[in-house]
């Protein structure tokens, strides 16, 4: 009775729901036709209002239906569900399906990771990652399917009771050497890569350097190359201003012939070892630099210092990606303001030649005193 | 040692006895300035979950911005106005969603909110005490709490807009109002409600810690303590060390902002201008902020895994698996916390060899959380799981913890840290480690403790959709960060747009945007539940779980001084679920032997414990039992092997 009851109300109200439904659907299409006709009334948003509010409204009734149903006919269509075993069902179809899922998405997006490192520690660093991940992913796996098994196998259905049990000792050693193992030897292998690219990378015979400054600003990266002499020139930064913009001191003359190149782009020697000083003029920013596993902050007030040697030409890496797009890019990496998002530059790695070909086009920052009046202000500070 | 304490301890009970039989209490006594640590614990919940619904509110809209940078959404700018202007969200507002985001859910829900509750709640009742050992400081620390959030919230109606420069605010971008508008005003209202925030726990932290230490009830030894109130303990020592330098630097930070000092600023040129500011370093601040971050992860996860340990053993029936190793490994962790902090700062140039030191402490941490995750699963190991909704928060909480703890492995190495430092894997990491993991906890401590809390229980079905949308919804949300980290993309990112190497990811988006607003809108049915049950749910029987804690054997109405008649006595540890040779498959902690042998049926639905409770008239139960021997009663004590089951 209690059962007959339920169906007739239920397939009433949905009868009854249903009928609503589509009068209002087809008064709104009518209003809708008749606005469009008439004016420029956007009837599509005006439709798709109407569907959001039906939604909302059913499933709100369905409840509400739902919940009368079973006070007035006290029938419960869930009553004879057995929770723990739809439970631990759901457990395992969301447990298993979500291990699916992590394997299957891990390839398919495996081709969006960064690319092979394309500086020297950056496979040192590589190595260390992928070692960790072969360590991390199975153990996330394993871990989480034995969660699952104890789910499956000790649910309340199917478990009998539980057992007194206080600890194991054999159990608890065996976690804690099994965790300390790979403890040890990330951290051993971690530390040994962190000293070798940052302390130890020196540059080998005959191993040609470049040394440039990157200066970062709210919100575009500024690069300085030193000029013939190889080095770059004093700086402060009360001397920032009109043409000045990286407050040269120009009484230095180590600074006036260092060359800031006017376009958005690095160019880098390939092979050679690359020191990069990084400076801020304003807030923190950070040189992230993803293809060459190189980062570090920009702090006002504190000059930072990077060193890597760049592998691959940019052309050998479009062949080698297969990409005639690919490019190298400097991004910002902590967060300074509004515009953060936008800090590009591109990065051009080529041949020694190209490189200094590509350096020759440019001036020196510097013009003589006699042209410019600004070198008085210059003096003045 | 005691004796003052014990005073105290008597005359609340004295004022208290003579409140609960004539006293009549106003609306504001009784809801807004009221010393029972019960309503305070609602007054923090309440306040934690109203804040983090906002918080994750603030989510579903620069998830929005994220997923659809070139589509214009109007209802924005209905709601929102001039931050968003035809629809389109202003850069600096998605930076001050995204700070305001971050504050609300690791302060204010995950500290304020799951600490407050659960400390006020669960201390004073599970280790038989009247009330917190200050009912006054504690109630100015909810009201420090409270006032901290007025002002926080009313920072989002200032002109410039609230604070912008990311939940850690980082100087200089936070202290110079003309990098960004977000550092204007909305940044002063910021540290004012942080200053006022770390009162509040300061002054819960000082009750949390003295009530542990001197009122717990005759019988309560250490050892005897729920896990989760040695959590709740560490944790408020954790943050009496952790939050002061934190307020210090915040301090520092004001006055470089207002006052022109250079604690943190130097060599500065902006819009235009050189400021006179020189000498001072952004990385003191660096150090002095992580100095409590790092801390602050634990401060937000130790009650949580504290927490679920209490739902992982009531609802799995079984002794929490290894009950010593699990608070030696919550004081390790505790202790490790304060040495890791500078690897949240790898690459900011400090010196390189600190970068091995703390490369080395950090992994450290590895072994005693790894040491928890098993401890919980073999506790479900030949146990007897009830699948119901607090069990099912619990589980999940485990299964966070794992996805995101395996991944610091990456992040801890300095090395490994130089690629994914800031990037989406960052995000990911935390949020699954200590973000859902420890809402997760904290939906399952609502539903668990929801009938001591408001004499009623929540909805079990509603409960199951909730989790099931939440849990698979999280992990959909969270777990392709990970990718992105790995393909190098920043984090606090206003579009994704600018470089090749990050808008590869735009289906990713959607599909994580997409998860993010169903799970958002998956809480309506948990605030549906909430409510209606806090009116309308089923009344609580007196034990509903059948559980083992002190807290059971309160009234399940409210009563000053929790207890009608005396303050029980503890016989017992606190899991003693499934013991063989018990009648049922749980002894509460203040059933004795003698009370198993004389017949007491404590398992019956009509069973009142104070027949029990009251029935001693020699131990009088008043006294705060720091240097009472327990009685030498336990044939069953917790550490003996258990006795051959007989067949």
């Amino acid at each position: 009775m209690a059962r007959l009851s339920w169906l007739g109300a239920f397939s009433c109200g949905g009868l009854l729901w249903a009928q609503i439904g589509a009068a209002a659907r087809a008064r709104a299409t009518e209003i809708a036709l008749q606005e469009a006709a008439t004016s420029s009334f956007d009837w599509n948003s005006f439709l798709w209002k109407i569907v959001w509010i039906e939604t909302i409204a059913i499933i709100f009734l369905s409840i509400r239906l739902v919940q009368l149903v079973v006070r007035y006919t006290g029938y419960d269509p869930f009553a004879d569900w057995d929770r723990d075993k739809v439970n631990m069902r759901l457990w395992l179809a969301v447990g298993l399906g979500g291990i699916a899922l992590a394997l299957w998405s891990g390839f398919k997006y495996a081709s969006n990771f960064l690319p092979e490192a394309a500086s020297a520690h950056g496979h040192a660093i590589d190595n260390l990652k992928n070692f960790t991940l072969s360590f991390t992913y199975p153990a996330f796996i394993l871990v989480h399917l034995l969660l699952f098994y104890m789910i499956w196998r000790y649910y309340h259905g199917r478990s009998g009771g539980a057992v007194y049990e206080l600890t194991h000792h054999g159990l608890e050693r065996a976690v804690l050497i099994a965790i300390t193992i790979p403890v040890l030897i990330i951290a051993t292998w971690g530390i040994w890569v962190w000293s070798s690219p940052v302390h130890g990378q020196v540059a080998q015979a005959n191993q040609r350097t470049v040394e440039f400054e990157a200066v970062a600003e709210q919100f575009q990266w500024r690069v300085r190359y030193p000029g013939p002499d190889g080095k770059l020139g004093r700086y402060h930064y009360k001397l920032i201003g009109g043409e000045n913009v990286l407050g040269l001191d120009f009484t230095d003359p180590r600074a006036q012939d260092d060359i800031l190149p006017p376009v958005k782009e690095i160019h880098l020697p390939v092979g050679a070892q690359v020191t990069i000083q990084v400076r801020s003029k304003d807030v923190l920013h950070s040189l992230y630099l993803p293809h060459f596993r190189t980062h570090v902050y920009a702090v006002p007030g504190q000059p930072n210092q990077v060193k890597f040697v760049p592998l691959y030409t940019t052309k050998e890496m479009r062949r080698k990606l297969r990409d005639p797009e690919f490019d190298y890019e400097l991004a910002c990496n902590q967060l300074c303001g509004g515009a953060h998002y936008n800090m590009r530059m591109k990065v051009v790695v080529e041949t020694w030649e190209e490189y200094q070909q590509w350096l020759s086009q440019f001036k020196p920052a510097y013009t003589p005193p006699s042209s410019v009046a600004s070198h008085k202000k210059t003096q003045t500070l | 040692m005691s004796a003052h304490h014990i005073t105290t301890a008597e005359a609340s009970l004295h004022t208290s006895e003579s409140h609960h039989t004539h006293h009549h209490e106003s609306f504001w006594t009784k809801y807004i300035f009221s010393q029972d640590h019960k309503t305070i614990a609602k007054q923090f919940l309440l306040t934690g979950f109203i804040s983090g619904f906002i918080g994750i509110l603030l989510s579903g809209i620069f998830r929005l911005q994220l997923a659809f940078p070139d589509k214009s959404f109007p209802f924005l700018e209905t709601i929102l106005g001039k931050w968003a202007p035809e629809g389109r969200l202003d850069p600096n507002f998605y930076m001050a969603l995204v700070t305001m985001h971050g504050t609300i859910l690791v302060f204010w829900l995950l500290t304020g909110g799951l600490s407050g509750t659960f400390a006020n709640l669960l201390i004073p009742l599970q280790l038989g005490a009247r009330d917190m050992a200050s009912p006054f400081i504690n109630m100015l620390s909810f009201h420090f709490f409270f006032w901290g959030t007025v002002v926080l919230m009313a920072s989002f109606f200032v002109g410039t807009g609230p604070a912008g420069a990311g939940w850690t605010v980082y100087p200089p971008l936070s202290a110079l109002p003309q990098a960004m508008p977000g550092s204007g005003l909305g940044m002063i209202l910021w540290i004012i409600a942080l200053v006022l925030f770390v009162v509040g726990v300061l002054m819960g932290g000082l009750n949390y810690i003295t009530t542990v230490l001197n009122m717990r009830t005759k019988g309560m030894s250490p050892f005897r303590m729920p896990l989760v109130v040695w959590a709740l303990f560490t944790v408020a020592v954790l943050g009496l060390l952790s939050f002061p330098p934190a307020v210090a630097a915040f301090v520092l930070l004001l006055f470089d902002h207002s006052l022109g000092t250079s604690f943190y600023l130097s060599d500065i040129y902006i819009a235009g201008q050189a400021l006179p500011q020189q000498g001072g370093n952004v990385l003191l601040y660096l150090h002095l902020f992580w100095f409590l971050g790092h801390p602050e992860v634990y401060i937000v996860l130790l009650p949580a895994l504290g927490i679920t340990s209490e739902l992982i053993s009531t609802h799995a029936r079984k002794p929490i698996f290894g009950y010593k190793v699990m608070v030696i490994s919550i004081l390790g962790i505790a202790f490790v916390s304060f040495i890791v902090w500078a690897h949240h700062m790898f690459v900011t140039g400090m010196n390189p060899l600190l970068g091995s030191i703390f490369t080395a402490t950090t992994l450290l941490v590895a072994i005693p959380s790894a040491m928890k995750i098993f401890n919980y699963i073999f506790t479900l190991w030949k146990g007897d799981i009830h699948l119901n909704t607090p069990m099912l928060f619990g589980i999940g909480t485990v299964s966070f913890f794992i996805s995101g703890g395996l991944t610091g492995f990456f992040l801890g190495v300095a090395p490994t840290d130089i690629p994914l430092h800031n990037t989406y894997f960052v995000v990911g990491h935390f949020h699954l480690v200590m973000g859902v993991s420890a809402v997760f906890a904290m939906f399952g401590g609502t539903y668990h403790w929801f009938p001591r809390l408001w004499g009623r229980m929540m909805n079990e079905r509603l409960g199951y959709i909730h989790f099931w949308l939440t849990f698979v919804g999280a992990n959909l949300v969270f777990f392709p960060m990970y990718y992105m980290g790995f393909g190098g993309v920043p984090r606090r990112y206003y579009a994704f747009t600018e470089f090749s190497f990050t808008s590869k990811w735009q289906d990713l988006n959607v599909f994580m945007t997409t998860a993010a607003l169903i799970t958002i809108a998956a809480q309506l049915i948990f605030i549906y539940n909430f409510f209606h049950s806090m009116f309308w749910g089923k009344p609580a029987p007196q034990n509903p779980w059948k559980a083992t804690t002190l807290e059971w054997s309160a009234p399940v109405k409210h009563i000053h001084g929790n207890w009608p008649g005396n303050l029980p006595t503890v016989y017992r540890w606190p899991y003693d679920y499934s013991k063989p040779g018990a009648p049922v498959d749980f002894i509460p902690q203040y059933i004795s032997d003698e009370d198993i042998a004389r017949g007491v049926r404590w398992w019956e639905e009509d069973f009142d414990p104070s027949t029990v409770i009251d029935r001693r008239e020699d131990t009088g139960g008043e006294t705060a039992a720091v240097s009472v021997e327990p009685k030498p009663v336990p044939a069953l004590s917790p550490n003996q092997k258990p006795p051959a089951p007989e067949a």
